[in-house]
């Protein structure tokens, strides 16, 4: 079962991106699909139909945003929860969506175009993580996890404080929307422009996590014990945040903050695949992708108007959190 | 062989000094027992021993060079720790958390290869626990897991353990089987430094004893030298008994 979990998985996620190639506000057949591949290599005849516009222009961007968003999330999940020995922890804990939440904030609240918006975005994610590192490196203490998770939510805090400062400042009629929006995350608006500046930070990220699988499993024994194995613990987890930080900050910029995903699904991809980060990164990253392809299909179809994706995953979220609370206890108890 | 030397050392954190003037070797073959109440130091003097943090004062010698020269990974190769059995956070198996003792001798990408999953199951078969391989190590009993971390430091080859009270919260049937397999060890020509409060173990499995009290080292010596019952009882502040027993071996029993 645990060999074949991951071809499985990679199968859930081809067949899930397919469905959602369909299904959608503008009808899109199998039919159409074949003719824009065929135009695409050069065999097509006539002018495109509006159906083969919507799907290369609006589907296709959109579901590669959710493949990589999702994949991204549930990937810095993954290696989060085992560097900080915690469950419970999510891409979050550093502070980078909040960081991230504040730059976006600010470039609405400045009426920046939207590349700007995305650049301003990502600085802020990995300038409030770069923060928190700096503080908890400069406190002199036994406990080198539990200083960083302390930094984190007090400059997360100070952030969120920011934020609501941004909101009250921001025209009510128009920005303030704006800022909402973003902060509970979208895919609508994705462009392949987007997905495609994307690709090159996350794909850097999860590789080095990919690469250094074994040790990041070392560091979940702790401090001492990793070092009485042979591993520079402060640069390996240096490395790890950075590389965490660097996909999670990327994906956030075109998507807004989407929540629960890192926090559910690494935990999810556990339970099929064990702790073992070799597997579990994997499978957190290929069912983080499914899983978003999913709500995403989800947020464009239920509503009249599209349903923001951070509502979605924590109705979604919330109720499946308690139940996996229920059956893993024990085995990270 | 000398596999570690600590010469006038002085350990604690910052200002404050811990334990200070401490000298002591650990050769191949040897069971040196830090034996000392609790709180007397035992821990800071292990992890600086271990090199986690810098001395004080005075130098350590891991096989005749300054243990600060080496890096986290040659220290590995030479010297390996066993902490006391937790729980673990992940449910790891008991083979991956063997595996894990085979870090040292990747390279910074690499993960174990066949060769080592094969020094794993050996170091679990030399204490006898290699049914265990396949369990969750978050799920077998506290012996079980102090076994599993004893195998975890075979694994990673090295001539000289290094075991932090190695009994501690360990049932009277899994204490004595976890001694016997480190008296065992240090006979086939295993240097070992263990802490421990239980005067008994130091009597049964030491073949040196240093008594850490009240920040110095009160005595180093043979168990038959030293732990004796004048000293034993000023240690622990009640009356306390050192006698012979009906097979040769010697037992501390508190006068109460």
């Amino acid at each position: 079962m645990q060999r074949l979990a991951i071809p499985l998985l990679a199968l859930a996620l081809v067949v899930a991106s397919l469905l959602s190639v369909t299904i959608g506000p503008y009808t899109i057949t199998p039919g159409d699909v074949s003719r824009a591949l065929a135009r695409l290599f050069g065999y097509g005849t006539g002018a495109p139909s509006p159906a083969e516009i919507v799907l290369l222009n609006v589907r296709l961007p959109r579901i590669g945003a959710a493949v990589l968003v999702g994949a991204a999330l549930a990937a810095a999940g993954s290696a989060y929860q085992t560097i900080f020995r915690n469950p419970l922890v999510s891409p979050d804990i550093l502070g980078v969506s909040t960081g991230a939440g504040l730059g976006a904030a600010f470039g609405i609240l400045l009426s920046l175009p939207v590349v700007l918006i995305q650049g301003l975005a990502f600085a802020g994610g990995i300038a409030t993580v770069i923060m928190v590192t700096a503080i908890a490196a400069a406190v002199q203490t036994h406990d080198r996890v539990l200083v960083l998770v302390l930094a984190g939510v007090v400059v997360g805090a100070l952030a969120g404080a920011a934020i609501s400062l941004v909101k009250i400042l921001a025209d009510p009629y128009d920005q303030l929307p704006a800022i909402t929006f973003w902060l509970l995350g979208s895919l609508a608006g994705a462009k392949g422009i987007d997905v495609g500046a994307v690709v090159p930070p996350v794909v850097f990220g999860v590789a080095l996590l990919w690469l250094l699988r074994w040790r990041v499993a070392i560091l979940s024994l702790g401090d001492d014990e990793a070092r009485t194995l042979g591993v520079d613990v402060t640069k390996l987890r240096a490395t790890i945040i950075g590389a965490a930080t660097l996909a999670t900050a990327a994906v956030v910029a075109i998507s807004g903050v989407i929540g629960w995903i890192g926090l559910l699904i690494p935990h999810m991809a556990r339970m099929l695949v064990g702790p073992q980060f070799a597997r579990l990164l994997p499978a957190s990253a290929l069912m983080g992708a499914t899983f978003l392809v999913l709500v995403d299909m989800l947020a464009r179809t239920i509503g009249r108007i599209e349903t923001p994706i951070g509502i979605l995953t924590a109705i979604i979220g919330a109720p499946v959190f308690i139940w996996l609370l229920q059956r893993t206890r024990r085995a990270w108890g | 062989m000398t596999m570690l030397r600590a010469r006038h050392l002085s350990v604690g954190y910052g200002s404050r000094v811990v334990v200070s003037d401490i000298s002591l070797d650990v050769k191949a073959g040897e069971v040196l027992c830090l034996l000392g109440p609790n709180g007397a130091g035992k821990t800071t003097l292990f992890r600086t021993l271990l090199g986690l943090i810098a001395p004080l004062a005075g130098e350590i010698d891991l096989e005749g060079k300054p243990l600060l020269q080496y890096s986290a990974r040659d220290r590995a190769a030479r010297m390996a720790y066993v902490p006391q059995a937790h729980a673990g956070v992940f449910a790891y198996t008991v083979l991956d958390v063997v595996l894990m003792g085979r870090t040292a001798r990747l390279g910074l990408f690499a993960s174990p290869t066949a060769a080592d999953e094969l020094a794993a199951r050996e170091a679990l078969a030399s204490i006898g626990i290699e049914w265990l391989a396949e369990e969750d190590y978050t799920r077998i009993s506290g012996g079980e897991r102090q076994l599993t971390l004893i195998a975890r430091a075979l694994a990673q080859g090295t001539r000289l353990l290094v075991l932090d009270e190695p009994t501690a919260n360990l049932d009277f049937g899994n204490s004595a089987r976890v001694l016997a397999h480190i008296g065992a060890l240090a006979k086939r020509g295993y240097a070992i430094v263990l802490s421990t409060h239980e005067p008994d173990h130091a009597l049964s499995i030491g073949t040196k004893v240093v008594i850490v009290h009240d920040g110095r080292i009160e005595a180093t010596g043979t168990p038959e030298e030293i732990v004796t019952s004048e000293r034993l009882s000023s240690l622990y502040d009640i009356k306390v008994a050192v006698e012979r027993t009906e097979s040769g071996g010697k037992v501390a029993r508190p006068l109460i």
